[in-house]
Order: C-alpha cells, then structure tokens, then sequence
C-alpha cells in the first residue's frame, strides 16, 4: 500500500565520521555554513564552500543520490529565481534576440544565486541523512537549554518533538491497518469527486484520532509511573560527549570561516 | 462458496535488505459450512494469509480462487466475490466511528449500494446474530461501550454485510473469560445460523479444540498441518518443536497417563477429559 512507501526522517545509517560527530557540532556546523553561504558573493568563494561540502559528503559515505533527492521539491522554484534574475538584471548586454536580452551580471547573479541555494539544501540534507532524529532533537534540547533561563520551555518543546518522531511509524502502522479494515467494509479511498472523497476520509481519521489519544493517555501513564518529570536536574541514558572527531570538526569549521571572512574582506 | 489457495507465496519489502518471506507456497481449500481454526506461532503468517483471503494483500505469487474465480481480477464480478468474504481485523473496535451503534453497523451495506430499510434489517439482523439487542444499544455510541461489546459490534458490523465466508483474526484477543466465552458462542451461532465457512485466528487451543471442525497450522509461513482437531493435536512433537501445545485437557490426561494412570490421553475438551476419567475411575 502506498503509505507503506512514504519515508520518514531521512536518515541513512552508516558508520561514517560525519554520524559519529557530537550532533551539537553537526547542527551547529550546518547553520555557521549557512551562514557563511550568504556571506560569500563570488565563484571562488563558492568553491570553498564547495570543496567543503563535498569532503564532508565523501566522508559520510551516503551516496551522492540520496543527497540529489532533497533537490526535487525545490527544483521548479530553483529555475523559476534563476530566470528571473537572468531576466531582469540590467547591466552589459552578452546575448539578445526578440525581447528578451540576457546580460553579464544577470548571468552572473542567476548562477551565483542556484549555486547558493544548491549549497543550502545540500547542507540541511547531510544533517538529516547523517543524524538519528532522536540524537538531533537531544542536541537541540542541550542547545537551547541557555534559553531555559528566560523562561523558554527548551526541554519541554524538544520532548514533543521527540515524541513525535517517536510515534510517526506506530502512527502510519495504525492508519495502515484502519485503513484495511474499513476496506473490509467496503470504504472507497481512492475514487470519487473530491467532495466524496473528503467525507470517505472520516471513517478513516476518527479511529486514527481516537488511536492517538489511547496512544497519548497510555504514555503519559507510563512515563508518570516511570517518575518523568521536566527538564531542570534530569541526566541522560547516553550522555553526549564531545570527542577528538569533534575538536577536529570544530579546528576545520573555524579555519573555513575565517578563509570566507578574509575573501569577503578582499574582495575575492 | 469455495475459496482455494493454490501455492500463494508473500514477501513484505521485496528487494530491500529487510525483505521477509511471510508465506511460502501455501495451499488451501475453505468449504461452506466448515468451522476452521487457523493456529500457529507469533509471526507465523496467519494475519498475512488471511488478508490474502478478500484482496487486502495481493499475492507475489499464487492464486486465490473463489468458486473457480481469481478475487484479484479487475472485473466487476470479482469485486463481487471480493465483498462475500468479510474479515474481521484483529482488535476490531479499533475501526468503529459512527455516531451510533446501528449507523456504524450500517456502514458496510450502505457501501454495498443498499437501500435505507434493506441496511436497517440487516443491521437489526446482525446485532442480534452476536447477541447485542438493537433496540437498547442502536441509538448508544459505540464509544461507550465496554471492549467485548464494541467487538460484537464491530463483528455485527462486518455481517450485515452477509458474507459467505467469515474471517476473524483472533476474536477474542485481550477479554475478559466473560467477553471470551461471549465472542465463542455468538461465533458458534453464527455458524448455525448461517452455515457459511468460519475461519478463525486463535492463540488458544482450548478453544479450538472445542469448536474448530478442522484445524490449520501455519509455521515459519508454511501451512504444515492441515486436518481435523484429533489428527493434528495427536502430533504433539510437531506442534511442540513450533512453539505449540496441545489442549490443556489433553496435556493433563497425558501427565495422568504418564504417571500410571489407566485412562486414555486421546482427548481434547475438558468435557472428553471429564468423561474418561469417570468412564475409568466410575461414578461415586
Ligand atoms: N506490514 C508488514 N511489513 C513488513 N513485514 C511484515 C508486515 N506484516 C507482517 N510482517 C512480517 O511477516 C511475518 C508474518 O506476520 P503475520 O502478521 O502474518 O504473523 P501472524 O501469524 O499473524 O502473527 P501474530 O500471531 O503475532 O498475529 C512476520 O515475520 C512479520 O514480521
Ligand atoms: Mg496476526
């Protein structure tokens, strides 16, 4: 059945350098490089970046495939931005037939402008692919635990999201089976105007609702039996640790911000 | 109606690392009016069988046969066949949404096309088949029902559709002995009532050897045993080496046996159980 087909947090499990690093290092990584992205504005700049990105994918040992696939949603605005900007730049005319006229900068700038968002995805795609969901959400939680301090509920919110990944896959097995048994019955989900089958929906989502709730007030009781309460004071059944891989990570990370900062300063 | 299985294999996740062989070359045929019990150990096969039996899973290989006819087809008279056998999920509670008991056991007819009065007598029909009295629960929610009821209910719901071959996945699954012995008996009414093929999923041999007519055993995705209750419970060792046991009433006998005792371990009910030890031991 095709919900059966639909994959969830994108993790690709391997043994690389890149899945061993602290996951605080690999969120953090990921947004300095983000943000060194738009600090950058020309090709050689890029290529930095590039050079970068494409050591850390060879080291995650994740097929470059897996990393493309995160490019098909955003592919259509992709070209969409960069014709625009080859478009509508004004500048020094290269190249010109009927109305339209193609110039040096907007060239210039619809290519810079994909390479960047490329870069971009490619980035936030390697976090996933390299990090379990439940060690990102511990990371988040350890990062934004400062934040606690002005009253923001850091571990409250990483521990909802936690547990929504958690029950994504109970969720789906839940949906699949309702679903088959109401095609016992005769439920049609397939055909029929959208109308029709908007309403066939609801034989399907009040057991699913129904099932999330028992779900919900079954794990509450269990983490309440279990003594489960809130952040302040709580230790962790795999504390995470900085390693050697990860003074490494931090050494290279630095040395590539300050190459960016320089050529931004010279005009590179 | 006839259902043949004729050398169905299924394998989940075909192709990926993960990839599980859930049946292999399973054959099988279902006669009207038989009561069969399908047993067999944890993940064995018995859930993916059956979902095999109206459709819900399509074979990799293999065919299933309603009177002569393969279900899979796309023809309308497929689909027909299809809607004659109806299954009952595991924990089938789970499925109900309707507001009301009689609207959600009207669900399946109304689905068939039928009209208003027709799904109405149907319902009425089926809910007093599993013992539940439309006039007191038909306007209820079924959502306020204890777990034996809503399962009534819900298997209420899958006869209004008048199958001719009933599948229920373990039945009587996480109840009460109450809710139990209630699920047994309305399944035996139906039988008599109706006289079309049961097929019953059931972990507990004590009943089984009380109502199945002929029994199933499925292990490692293979049907290894196929035949009536007395046959199949006399090969201990086979059922033993699958992480099967033989009737309680039956393993007593045999310990009884074992320690000298001059009674016959050839039974299968406590009621047989009963009736040698007294036929041996005499009234007092
Ligand atoms: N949707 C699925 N995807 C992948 N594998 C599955 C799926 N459903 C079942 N399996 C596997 O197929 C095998 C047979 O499962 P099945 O549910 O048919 O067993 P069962 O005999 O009904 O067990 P139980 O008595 O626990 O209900 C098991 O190894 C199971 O892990
Ligand atoms: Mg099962």
């Amino acid at each position: 059945m095709a919900i059966k087909d639909i994959t969830l947090g994108q993790y690709y499990p391997s043994e690389s350098v890149i899945h061993r690093l602290d996951p605080r290092t690999k969120i953090i990584g990921t947004l300095v490089f983000m943000v060194s992205i738009f600090l950058v504005k020309s090709f050689t700049g890029f290529a930095v970046s590039a050079a970068l990105l494409a050591a850390v994918i060879i080291l995650s040992k994740i097929p470059f495939g897996y990393i493309a696939r995160g490019l098909k949603p955003v592919i259509f605005i992709i070209i969409i931005t960069m014709t625009m900007n080859l478009l509508m730049t004004p500048g020094e005319p290269i190249a010109s037939f009927w109305i339209i006229t193609i110039t040096r900068e907007g060239l210039e700038r619809s290519l810079l402008l994909a390479i960047r968002l490329v870069l971009l995805i490619f980035s936030s795609s390697i976090l996933t692919l390299a990090t379990k969901p439940m060690s990102l959400t511990d990371g988040l939680d350890s990062l934004l635990s400062p934040l606690r301090k002005i009253g923001f509920p850091a571990h409250e919110i990483t521990m909802m999201m936690t547990i929504a990944i958690r029950f994504i896959p109970t969720l789906m097995d839940e949906t699949d089976k309702i679903m088959k048994a109401q095609t016992a019955r005769g439920a049609d989900f397939e055909t029929g105007s959208i109308m029709q089958r908007a309403k066939s929906m609801i034989p399907l989502l009040i057991p699913l609702f129904v099932s999330a709730f028992r779900i919900a007030a079954d794990l509450a009781m269990a983490m309440e039996a279990r003594c489960y309460r809130g952040g302040e004071g709580r230790t962790r059944m795999n504390p995470m640790r900085f390693s050697n891989l990860d003074t490494i990570a931090w050494i290279i990370l630095a040395l590539y911000l300050a190459a960016v900062i320089v050529m931004r300063r010279m005009g590179l | 109606m006839r259902i043949e299985v004729k050398d169905l294999d299924h394998i989940y996740n075909a192709g990926l690392a993960y990839e599980t062989y859930a049946l292999k070359h399973v054959s099988l045929t279902l006669d009207r009016g038989e009561l069969v019990c399908l047993i067999g150990h944890t993940g064995s096969g018995k859930t993916t069988l059956v979902q095999h039996l109206n459709g819900l899973l399509k074979p990799d290989k293999g065919q299933v046969l309603a009177d002569g006819v393969d279900i899979n087809e796309k023809s309308p008279q497929a689909r027909a066949l299809r809607r004659k056998i109806g299954l009952v999920f595991q924990y089938p509670e789970y499925q109900l949404f309707e507001e009301t008991v009689f609207k959600d056991v009207c669900f399946g007819p109304k689905n068939m096309g039928l009209s208003e009065e027709e799904c109405a007598k149907k319902a009425n029909d089926s809910l007093k088949l599993v013992g539940m009295d439309p006039d007191e629960v038909g306007d209820k929610s079924p959502f306020a029902l204890s777990g034996g009821q809503k399962r009534r209910v819900a298997i209420a719901g899958i006869l209004a559709m008048d199958p001719e071959v009933l599948i229920l996945d373990e039945p009587a699954a996480g109840l009460d002995p109450a809710g139990k012995k209630a699920i047994l008996s309305c399944i035996k009414g139906i039988k008599e009532e109706r006289n079309i093929c049961i097929l019953l999923i059931s972990h507990n041999m004590e009943d089984v050897a009380e109502i199945a007519d002929r029994v199933l055993v499925m292990d490692k995705g293979s049907l290894v045993l196929d035949g009536p209750p007395g046959e199949v419970f006399a090969r201990r060792q086979a059922l033993r080496d699958m992480g099967l046991a033989a009737p309680p009433a039956a393993r007593f006998m045999e310990m009884v046996a074992a320690g000298g005792g001059p009674v016959s371990a050839d039974v299968l009910t406590l009621d047989d159980a009963a009736r040698e030890i007294i036929r041996v031991y005499g009234k007092r």
